[in-house]
């Protein structure tokens, strides 16, 4: 690995990796952020991409993250100096000024934050994060697996509402989601503040690089030069590159049969509405039912559970070759159905207790542990 | 020949007009410099036959990056950008048109909560400062204008009353969620003000010049006709027509209502479906200069290189889709010469690779100039609603329907004639249960439809 | 003798529907209902399911109502284990996707409304002892018969209620009176007697079941054919009585009308008590009085009992012709047709259709009258239809000819009485007494009725014409001249008075 810095021109890729690990359902219209980032990085000229073994084990350093609304965030975009606020208020709490930052997440709008944030305060960008795909909550990382505290959380919101919050991991949750809500649909948020020797056993590392890597394979194909050849041939290598890139399997792929508000009595921790669709595997006749609450949970395949949480699940659009999710979809349309294994640590006990089937109220166990 | 319609294209100096009556369709075409030949050769198309409408296809005229004058973007947000970061916009047509960039405090959030109160005192001042630049537009642009806009009509009315010299556009006519690409709308939108108001006058001069009883209208770029009016205050919503109105033509040509149509040009194939009658749009796609505008446009996907390779693409495609395919010339004017012969060529060419319940459609005239004049009037809605039970999301959505149906009717529909074409509540994302973006597009047919 | 064990004594997903604790529930997929159930599982959760044997029937709990998701798990691991049926709560999540799976799967799946559990318990009950439940499905049959009032509603009953049987009951003819003619000619069939009102067999109940029955469902199907008999007897025999008594109703009721009628054509006459028995038919009976109408009469070969038979053939006329009246009169029946247009034509072809449609116990023949108006004018109409139908007694089953057609040949058809049949049969004592005497009396007389002319006459037999030419030469032989003129006449008589008794 060779000392790399994210710039300008990284940026497409950086967004549509970003789209591609937020396991469909939450990548919706978050090109604002491109823009946005764009313009930042102009201003501040590259970050820094470093891995965590590169610096030095004391450096205090947290995670950066929004949470809310990609759609509230894209009608109130962010003013530029949260990080500001946020490094200022946990800088008190260490008694040191942070020397790095890390993702809370490398997907979603979320692996664009980080590199903004690194960008404002001019620190590094360390490559690793907390949860290698989106999850709805914000503890729900390997951080909070490892034992770092999320706690205490700074949060701002667009209207520079800021609040340093000390309590546990679940209830700073819920207090900052009620905030979100009241205060523009989404906030930004400083956490798990630690030292960066904690992130050696903690963090999943290289998540940004990945993202690239997927990114720049997307962004090949979506310029459709001709080279890339056309329909089934170009869309066949991408499937092929993609699953070369990601570890993916291709569990299916066909016409969306039926999509629509699902029924199920979901745990109410989560925000938002949950959506179920059924895709109709082209080749071999099965139906692929995708559960959806925020990102897709989970794909049983004429019945039986093919793949669920903590691995990823990504919906291709067959016609314009870019990831898409429920939002984007209508009955007809034709998808194929991607599922990227989660890192190891969500296979464990206690990885799959807060991050598996069961942590979204389906009462499943994960394919993974069967037999166990 | 009762209910006649021309369908004009102008660009580069040109016009392609299309005669469409009952099943006859003429053509004519040439120099559209002046109004005294414009009018000559739409007489001449007539021959004499009453015309009920002309539609215009005005999108080449109104080219932001040669039409479009430079125009002050005012955003409101509850907070000032910090040293200017994020409100820069990475495209040079963008970047041109925006002779002057400032913020001021004010907006509201997505469910019409205010976030700031608006400081009318910053906004008067910047706006004079526009006017006092040398600026003759100003785009305004709030945030959670689409929840409610209430911010942008008191701006906006400041504004007139202050400066009554300077055009202002609010980004809430021009719809659509997300500020930036709102913003570019917006931006475009008031740039193109002094043009579309020399557009539209002189298509009314030369449309009423053909009989008294001769409406004009505009193909707007989700394939739908809007009035001279509302062409005025959004000439935004006529930009990227000409793809919608080739769709429009093509699936009336091949006398379907739904298909999927590869539109043959000399130097590619671009794909495109239409669905009752109207063509398919999307609202995050690149527009004008490669800018994302929250206005809806057909969707057209490109498939460049050789006949044959275009031919196996589109072939793919049509075997996937349940509706009829249908393959069209969409050069310029039948016996337009080599560039046409191109387009012909292929579209033979792709035909000839499909099933045989494939409509090859080799127009009479110019398909786009066709499509113009069959046009019908549409309404395009996006936005945010919060219902907590589904009787309240069926409420709200009815209201919001009917404002589209409202839209239709302004737009010269037939009484009665309105319907909703399509309407989906979408569930936001990380938003609290029961927030939903709602789409609605509604159409109906022309007044003078016989 | 306990027999739930074995296979075949196993209640199937079908049974359960029709008279088990499914037959209440919304069936979503009907696909495979010929499985037999072995046992009832009440799950919560889906691992449950996996632990699930062949043959059950897999219930979801309220708990496991999480959306459509779980359903198609449950479905899928369900169909894994060879499960009879799967029954989920009403889960508004549920959607054609799911469905269609159920459907590939080829799994019956049932939606119940309220508590599941309830539903599970009673297909224990059902599945534990299926004489019990197949009990509970004779008694519903049985009352279910008490509360029907004619053969076709009994039989319905079965065809309806008794999953997997088609019943009909077959006259020993093997007439099909009423419910699925395919039933008495199934592979594998059920039969019991069913007796008429007198205690005779009167016909048979004949139950077709799909496949070689299991000995309990067999015994079943017998016990509910069985249970239906007496109800079947009853209704039968009160079905006759009532078409007796309506049609001796409907006797009197005539004789009225046509008292009426000329007590009112002879202004002369009596003070005329009758008045109010005029109105009675038309209140009583519903019949039409006014207007113009055209009689018919119905009679049969004069040695069968036509009263013996007169309920059979007064039903069958109601159940071919609904909505005119029978009526007993003279030795035959008699209705008639009435309308603004109507024609003797429109009558004799209708009544020609009818007579091929009806069911009737002995052979009928019809004649028609003429048209004509009112009361009086009926009268008139009757007697010549009476007439008419004379003739036709000696052309068989479904002959209809009318008064007009005839002319004056019907006068020849009324002779035939005792007396006027001893004369001629001493005149035609040698053409009688010839082998085939008979014969030759009916081919005179066709040969008469067509004065002579052996090509008529043989197209009238229906036999040759060199037939008749040889039959001429026999009459010939025996003495008869064909050819005088003043013989004629008498010839055409004598051979009338003795047809009857030769048909």
């Amino acid at each position: 690995m060779t000392a790399r810095s994210i710039t300008v021109a990284d940026v497409p890729a950086l967004l549509a990796g970003a789209e591609f690990f937020s396991t469909s359902a939450a990548g919706e219209g978050i090109e604002f952020a491109g823009v946005w980032l764009e313009d930042i990085l102009a201003h501040t000229g590259p970050v820094e991409l470093v891995a965590a073994d590169d610096l030095d084990p004391d450096t205090p350093c947290a995670a950066v993250g929004a949470m809310g609304s990609t759609v509230a965030m894209a009608e109130l975009p962010p003013s530029g100096d949260e990080p500001v606020v946020l490094a200022r208020s946990l800088a008190g709490r260490f008694g040191a000024p942070l020397g790095a930052v890390m993702p809370l997440n490398a997907a979603s709008v979320n692996a664009l934050h980080p590199v903004a944030a690194a960008a404002v305060l001019g620190l590094p960008l360390i490559d690793c994060d907390g949860m290698g795909r989106v999850f709805p909550l914000i503890h729900q990382t390997t951080y909070e697996l490892a034992g770092v505290s999320l706690s205490p959380l700074a949060v701002v919101s667009a209207g520079h509402d800021s609040l340093l919050l000390d309590t546990g991991s679940a209830r700073a949750e819920q207090i900052a989601r009620s905030m979100a809500q009241a205060a523009g649909g989404w906030l930004l948020c400083g956490m798990y503040p630690a030292r960066v020797a904690r992130l050696r056993e903690a963090a999943i590392h290289g998540s940004v690089s990945r993202v690239l890597e997927v990114g720049r394979v997307l962004c090949e194909h979506a310029s459709g030069d001709d080279r890339s050849g056309h329909g089934t041939a170009r869309h066949e290598r991408l499937l092929r590159e993609l699953t070369a890139a990601t570890g993916a399997a291709v569990l299916g792929g066909g016409r969306v049969v039926e999509i629509g508000p699902s029924v199920r009595q979901a745990g109410t921790v989560y925000p938002g509405n949950p959506v179920g669709m059924v895709v109709h595997d082209h080749d071999s006749g099965r139906l692929i039912r995708l559960e959806a609450h925020n990102e897709l949970v989970l794909a049983l395949s004429d019945g039986a559970l093919a793949a669920a949480v903590p691995d990823l699940l990504c919906l291709l659009d067959r016609s314009t070759l870019r990831m898409t999710g429920p939002e984007r979809l209508t009955a007809g349309d034709q998808v194929d159905v991607l599922c990227v294994p989660a890192a190891p640590v969500w296979h464990s006990v206690a990885g799959l207790a807060l991050g598996g089937p069961g942590a979204f109220g389906f009462p499943l166990r994960h394919p993974r542990e069967e037999g166990r | 020949m009762e209910g006649a319609r021309i369908g004009v294209r102008l660009a580069a100096g040109h016009a392609h007009a299309a005669l469409v009556a009952g099943g006859e369709v003429r053509q004519a075409a040439g120099r559209s410099a002046d109004d005294r030949a414009l009018s000559r050769l739409l007489r001449g198309l007539a021959q004499g036959t009453p015309v009920q409408s002309v539609t215009w296809d005005v999108s080449a005229e109104l080219d932001p990056a040669s039409a479009g004058s430079p125009v002050a973007a005012v955003r409101i947000l509850p907070r000032m950008p910090f040293r200017g970061l994020g409100s820069g916009h990475p495209s040079p047509l963008l970047r041109a048109l925006v002779g002057r960039q400032a913020a001021v405090i004010g907006g509201h959030d997505l469910f019409g909560v205010e976030l700031a109160m608006l400081d009318i005192y910053a906004l008067l001042r910047d706006a004079a400062e526009a006017e006092a630049q040398g600026l003759t537009a100003l785009a305004l642009t709030a945030t959670g204008a689409p929840g409610c806009h209430d911010h942008e009509l008191v701006a906006g009315e400041l504004i007139r009353d202050a400066l009554p010299q300077l055009r202002v556009s609010l980004s809430h006519q021009v719809g659509g969620l997300g500020l930036l690409d709102r913003e570019a709308a917006t931006v475009i939108n008031a740039a193109l003000l002094g043009r579309a108001e020399q557009v539209v006058e002189r298509c009314g001069r030369v449309a009423g010049g053909l009989g008294p009883l001769t409406s004009s209208w505009f193909v707007a770029g989700d394939g739908g006709r809007i009035s001279a009016e509302r062409l005025r205050l959004l000439p935004v919503l006529g930009l990227s027509a000409t793809g919608a109105a080739a769709l429009t033509g093509a699936a009336r040509l091949a006398g379907v209502d739904d298909a999927v149509v590869g539109l043959a040009r000399p130097d590619g194939l671009a794909v495109g479906h239409v669905r009752d009658g109207l063509p398919h749009v999307a609202t995050d796609l690149p527009g004008p200069g490669g800018v994302r505008m929250a206005v809806p446009q057909a969707a057209l996907t490109p498939i460049s290189g050789s006949a044959a390779a275009s031919a196996s693409a589109f072939a793919l495609l049509a075997e996937h889709d349940q509706h009829p395919a249908v393959v069209a010339v969409a050069g310029e004017a039948a016996g337009g010469g080599d560039h046409n012969r191109a387009a012909t060529d292929r579209a033979r060419a792709v035909a000839a690779r499909l099933p045989s319940a494939t409509v090859l459609v080799e127009p009479p005239a110019e398909l786009a100039a066709i499509g113009a004049a069959g046009t019908e009037p549409s309404a395009w809605l996006d936005t945010v609603l919060y219902a907590e039970t589904a009787e309240e999301l069926a409420r709200k959505r009815a209201v919001v329907e009917q404002r589209a149906l409202t839209l239709v009717a302004e737009s010269g529909a037939r009484l009665g004639s309105e319907r909703v074409v399509s309407s989906r509540a979408l569930s936001v994302s990380f938003l609290r249960s029961g927030s939903y973006r709602l789409v609605v597009r509604a159409g109906g047919r022309a007044e003078d439809d016989a | 003798m306990k027999r739930a064990g074995r296979p075949a004594e196993q209640l199937t997903v079908d049974e359960l529907v029709r008279y088990g604790p499914l037959g209440h529930a919304e069936m979503l997929v009907g696909e495979n209902l010929a499985r037999p159930v072995s046992r009832v599982a009440l799950v919560s959760d889906l691992d449950q399911v996996r632990r699930c044997g062949p043959g059950t029937a897999v219930v979801l709990t309220g708990g496991l109502a999480l959306g459509a998701w779980a359903v198609e798990s449950a479905l899928r691991l369900a169909w894994e284990r060879s499960a009879a049926c799967l029954v989920c709560p009403a889960v508004t999540g549920l959607t054609q996707a799911s469905a269609q799976l159920a459907r590939r799967m080829r799994l019956p799946v049932f939606v119940v409304t309220g508590d599941t559990a309830a539903c599970a318990l009673e297909l224990a009950a059902a599945i534990a002892s299926p004489e019990a439940a197949r009990a509970r499905l004779a008694a519903r049959c049985a009352e279910l018969f008490a509360e029907r009032s004619n053969v076709r509603g009994i039989v319905g009953v079965i065809n309806s209620e008794v999953p997997g049987v088609l019943v009909a009951l077959v006259a020993p003819d093997g007439h099909v009176l009423a419910g699925q003619a395919s039933a008495d000619r199934a592979e594998h069939r059920i039969r019991v007697d069913v007796p008429g009102p007198d205690g005779r067999r009167w016909a048979e109940l004949v139950a077709a079941v799909a496949g070689p029955p299991s000995p309990t469902w067999g015994e079943t199907v017998r016990l509910i054919l069985r249970l239906a008999r007496a109800p079947l007897a009853a209704s039968v025999a009160r079905e006759r009585v009532d078409a007796v008594h309506d049609a001796e109703r409907g006797r009197v009721a005539l004789i009225a009308l046509f008292a009426a009628a000329r007590a009112a054509a002879e202004p002369a006459g009596q003070d005329s008590p009758g008045n109010g028995g005029r109105s009675m038919p038309e209140e009583v009976l519903g019949w039409r009085v006014e207007g113009r109408h055209v009689a018919v009469f119905l009679r049969s070969d004069t040695t069968l009992d036509s009263v013996t038979a007169s309920p059979g053939v007064v039903s069958a006329w109601q159940e071919a012709v609904q909505e005119l009246p029978l009526v007993p009169w003279d030795r035959g029946w008699a209705s008639w047709w009435t309308g603004d247009d109507i024609t003797v034509e429109q009558v004799v072809g209708t009544l020609r259709r009818n007579l091929a449609r009806m069911r009737s116990p002995i052979p009928l023949s019809g004649g028609v009258g003429r048209v004509a108006a009112g009361a009086e004018g009926l009268r008139e109409s009757l007697s010549q239809a009476v007439l008419a139908a004379g003739v036709t007694v000696r052309d068989g089953h479904g002959t209809v000819r009318s008064f007009d057609e005839l002319g004056y040949r019907v006068l020849l058809a009324s002779l035939s009485q005792p007396e006027l049949a001893d004369s001629a049969r001493v005149v035609l004592a040698d053409l009688l007494s010839a082998p085939d005497g008979p014969v030759l009396v009916t081919t005179l007389a066709a040969l008469l009725d067509c004065s002579g002319s052996t090509s008529q006459a043989a197209a009238q037999l229906g036999v040759h014409r060199n037939t008749v030419l040889g039959r001429v030469e026999r009459i010939r032989a025996r003495g008869v001249d064909l050819d005088r003129p003043d013989q004629r006449l008498a010839l055409h008589l004598a051979c009338y008075a003795l047809l009857p008794e030769l048909s």
